[in-house]
């Protein structure tokens, strides 16, 4: 990515800029000397001798040119237009590409008597780590501007370029990404702070991040970014040490990302205005600058401890040069916009302080500013970004292949030839292994939603004070995207839970006779066509007889003595439902399960609970390998089929006489293994038929929540793969049907939603259907025998039966 | 002849009286009166095929089709303008149009496609109460005949697919 050519590129764009600022500046316009001051470090970070163009001339040019805009803006130069002057000359010959005339250094000596400038003041890039600097860092040297020198980092308001909509689109989506990535790698390099390899992985999306950043003109996200990289770089060449509270900031900046990102994001895709709103970033780097120059050491702190903003001003107070006073009267003029200068001259103005303290401060707090990192090397290349929709399509379109190959395939024609009958087989293979491959696109590894959970176990364990490792396995597990982005949600949920009710404190633990170290284990796997997550912690588990007596007083059972341990465990789906004694500020709101468990059955999936007192829990979340196909059991109605999802099927039977119980003869009940389970009369329900005796039909007993509903069917079809068709907006509302599948056939088939469905019979009466039952007989005899949609008086008993049900 | 179309049609704002409504109209009988549909709406015409029920749903809604592994709605058309239902027999077709969504109606034939110029349309009539004229863009003269110009978008969106009072009243 990053050639020679492209360096040289930037040098002459340095150099250009550089030219015609010179040109048009002013001795007293400190924001164009300060961007001047930007690109000639930048210069000098190119041509260093260890830099990607070295080139000695230049180098010294830049370095001198820099140290002269530094005093001039710093109000160190004795005569401010002599320097000026001697800056342009340096600045055209840089322009030209011309041999030094003399002594370059020599060009900025006399103006700027260097002094402790001169003699203290680091080169811009000295001597930092060889790596070339990418056309990111470059290019930020250039797009975003240099920081003015003194002052704290000044947020401007943020506008998008309409032409680059697109790109910023882009950005975002790629930026979370790599936030995602770098949270992965924080937590890496936590464990193993002395690995450059793994600071290597952590430094590369800030740097992607911030490259895109400056190329796009957000400065904020730039700038955080930017400070960030120096920090690693510091750490990766070993001057500084990676401690938890280093861990601790970068987790900081990556929540401040975030938001800036998400702000951006937003905006997007609602614009309000022309202004992107920014979230605060002012602070942060101000605290990162601090950092970086080494004034502020990092311990592991409480995250609630906000990070304090270093300012120049601060900064002078604590060396006692100036009085807190002093500082505030010159910040509050600046605030109230009285004044355009920076702190620091105010400062000078009062003569509370001396320039030289200021300029003091200023070094300390910009010292090891400019630190180009590597390029990022090919992450990404093996990857094609596709949209979803087309991908949707494709599995689409393969779905409507392997049907119309079915129809070829079943061809009687087919048998009287055998070698069409070896090509057709043949080509029957390949549509199906096109479509295990289409089908396969949408998957991706569960790892780096797992990933996301080794951050939140050690921000919740800390802020609980509890110890807490987090145990990952099967992060290759696939799962379908829509999955795995639905599923995030809840795990955060049960994960936290896991951590804050689950683990107990290290006394506890200690009291209990276990390792004060908790420890929580979060895996995927396959099991039997479904995929499990599994979240399981070695805490205190759940109380059964605590979590009765809490549904008791909450009113939601009148008493608990009956239920078996997985119903009493379930009660924690109930809404509103807390065991903890005390809200924290982490959970115990008891709002949470119960909209996890309903994320979960919204992705077809189901959660199980097991539990040990005093040994710990799991939770175990059984999913659907895609959201596109399910497994499901065609049954028939009549002359209507049906799909009931495989998922929810307990068993199908043919129950016995003596086994089925009618109530006042509207209702019936089944006796399954001494369980009584409510019968469906589908064909009613749905109008399709009239009763359907049980004893002469098929019964199939679904799962519904922790009930069971038993569906009385004509016929079982047979259990088949079907792919899920939604149904549109305008079937939203249907109860008891979560959408539509393409049966082998090429007929719809609806697919079965249970909890509609058992709500859908309690809802209806059947004191008015017993009326109707004989034209709906008719109707439905009809309907068999001609298979085709009832006309004349059929439709009229149709609707009868609809209102006679629905009423 | 695309090119017409588009030219004529470009500029019509659907449902407003006052705008150009002159273009090509396909027409189709049900139940021996003439209606004429906007062809721009028409994705296709496609003869009857099975229909799979939809419960809950009010009795025009005839179903949902496969048409070539999309499920879209089918609308009986008769049901839905009131009229008899009828046998239906090999002329019956189902019309897929495109109101933002894609819906076939089920129609007793389809007859021609009609380039009707907008002085030949009037406003609808008055027909008195028991006439809705919301679906009606216009009445379109053709010689000596005289279509029924359907508001294609009105006639399908205007009404819940789902019979939602229906359930939540038992």
């Amino acid at each position: 990515m990053s050639t020679e050519t492209n360096d040289h590129e930037q040098m002459r764009s340095l150099a250009a800029h550089l030219a015609e600022a010179s040109a048009s500046v002013d001795k007293d316009d400190l924001s164009c000397l300060a961007k001047m001051h930007g690109w000639c470090e930048a210069l000098a970070g190119l041509t260093r001798p260890d830099g990607p163009c070295p080139d000695g001339v230049t180098f010294e040019k830049a370095t001198s040119a820099t140290r002269s805009l530094e005093a001039l803006v710093l109000g160190e130069a004795e005569d401010p237009d002599t320097t000026l002057a001697e800056i342009r000359q340096t600045i055209d010959e840089l322009a030209l590409g011309d041999p030094p005339a003399v002594d370059s250094g020599a060009a900025a000596a006399p103006g700027a008597p260097p002094r402790e400038t001169a003699a203290e003041a680091p080169a811009p890039a000295p001597d930092h780590s060889g790596d070339e600097p990418g056309p990111a860092a470059a290019e930020e040297a250039t797009s975003a501007e240099p920081q003015p020198q003194e002052s704290a980092y000044d947020q401007q308001p943020l506008v998008l370029n309409e032409n680059e909509l697109e790109f910023v689109k882009g950005f975002v989506e790629e930026a979370s990404e790599h936030i995602e990535a770098i949270e992965c790698a924080v937590l890496e390099v936590e464990q193993a702070s002395d690995d450059s390899e793994k600071i290597n992985d952590l430094f590369r999306p800030f740097h992607t991040i911030k490259g895109m950043a400056g190329f796009l003109n957000l400065r904020d996200i730039n700038c955080l970014t930017h400070e960030v990289e120096t920090l690693l770089d510091q750490g990766r060449r070993g001057e500084r040490t990676i401690t938890p509270g280093l861990i601790d900031l970068i987790f900081d900046v990556v929540d401040i990302l975030k938001s800036q990102v998400a702000a951006v994001g937003a905006h997007l895709a609602n614009p309000q205005g022309d202004t992107v709103p920014q979230p605060p970033v002012v602070e942060m780097i101000g605290h990162l600058r601090a950092v970086v120059a080494g004034r502020i050491e990092l311990v592991g702190r409480d995250p609630a401890q906000a990070a304090s903003a270093e300012k120049v001003g601060e900064y002078l107070v604590e060396q006692g040069s100036v009085a807190g006073e002093a500082v505030e009267f010159a910040v509050d003029r600046q605030q109230a916009g009285q004044t355009a200068k920076k702190t620091g001259e105010l400062l000078i103005e009062q003569k509370a302080v001396t320039p030289r303290q200021v300029s003091q401060a200023i070094r300390a707090q910009k010292q090891p500013e400019k630190t180009p990192g590597p390029a990022p090397t090919g992450v990404g290349d093996q990857s094609v970004r596709i949209d979803t929709a087309k991908l949707d399509s494709l599995v689409d379109m393969v779905g409507e292949l392997v049907i119309a190959q079915t129809l070829v395939s079943t061809n009687r024609a087919i048998t009287d030839d055998p070698k069409l009958n070896k090509d057709v087989g043949q080509v029957t293979k390949i549509v199906r292994d096109v479509q295990e491959v289409a089908m396969g696109m949408r998957m991706i590894p569960i790892g780096s939603t797992f990933q996301r959970m080794a951050r939140l176990v050690r921000d919740v364990s800390r802020k609980a004070g509890k110890q807490v490792t987090l145990h990952i396995s099967g992060e290759d597990t696939e799962l379908d995207k829509n999955v795995i982005q639905q599923i995030g949600d809840p795990l955060v949920h049960m994960v936290r839970n896991a951590v804050d009710h689950g683990i107990e404190s290290p006394e506890q633990r200690r009291a209990a006779g276990k390792d004060p170290n908790g420890n929580v284990y979060l895996s995927a796997y396959h099991h039997g066509g479904n995929i499990a997550i599994e979240i399981r912690d070695d805490g205190q588990g759940l109380d059964r007889d605590r979590l009765i007596a809490k549904a008791v007083e909450r009113g939601l059972l009148e008493s608990g003595d009956e239920l078996s341990d997985q119903q009493a465990f379930n009660l924690v789906f109930a809404a509103g439902f807390s065991t903890a004694e005390q809200v924290t500020d982490i959970s115990g709101r008891g709002v949470g399960m119960d909209v996890v468990k309903r994320n979960i059955e919204q992705l077809r999936g189901r959660v199980e609970i097991t539990s040990e007192k005093g040994q710990g829990s799991t939770f175990t979340i059984r999913l659907p390998l895609t959201l596109a196909i399910i497994d499901g059991m065609a049954i028939r109605v009549a002359s209507e089929r049906f799909i009931i999802p495989t998922i929810n099927i307990e068993q199908s039977l043919r129950p016995q006489r003596r086994l089925i119980t009618s109530v006042q003869h509207r209702g019936e009940v089944l006796q399954v293994r001494g369980e009584l389970v409510p019968l469906v009369q589908l064909g009613e329900l749905f109008g399709v038929c009239g009763r359907i005796d049980p004893c002469e039909a098929m019964v199939v007993i679904a799962q519904c929540d922790d009930r069971k509903i038993g569906i009385v069917v004509d016929a079982l079809i047979g259990q088949q793969q079907v792919v899920i068709k939604t149904l549109g907006e305008r079937f939203k509302k249907l109860r008891g049907i979560a959408g539509a599948a393409i049966l082998g056939d090429g007929r719809v088939g609806l697919i079965l939603e249970m909890l509609g469905l058992e709500t859908a019979h309690n809802t209806r009466s059947y004191g008015g259907a017993r009326g109707a039952d004989s034209s709906v007989e008719g109707a439905g005899t009809q309907d068999a025998d001609a298979d085709c949609p009832p006309e004349g008086p059929a439709a009229e008993a149709h609707e009868t039966t609809l209102e006679a049900v629905l009423a | 002849m695309e090119a017409v179309l588009e030219k004529q049609n470009d500029t019509r704002q659907p449902a407003e009286g006052s705008v150009d409504l002159g273009g090509k109209y396909l027409t189709f009988m049900l139940d021996e009166e003439e209606y004429g549909l906007e062809i721009l709406k028409v994705r296709e015409i496609i003869g009857l095929m099975d229909i799979t029920h939809v419960p809950q749903t009010p009795d025009f809604v005839q179903g949902v089709i496969n048409l070539r592994g999309k499920v879209i709605p089918v609308i009986d058309l008769r049901t839905k303008f009131g009229l008899e239902r009828a046998e239906y027999n090999d002329q019956t077709c189902i019309i897929v149009v495109d109101v933002g969504m894609l819906m076939g109606i089920i129609v007793d034939t389809v007859q021609e496609v009609h380039d009707i110029t907008a002085e030949d349309i009037e406003p609808p009539p008055q027909l008195g109460a028991a006439v809705d004229t919301n679906f009606i863009l216009g009445m379109g003269k053709v010689k000596d005949d005289v279509k029924i110009l359907l508001d294609i978008d009105r006639v399908l969106t205007s009404d819940e697919l789902v019979e939602l009072t229906q359930m939540t009243g038992g």
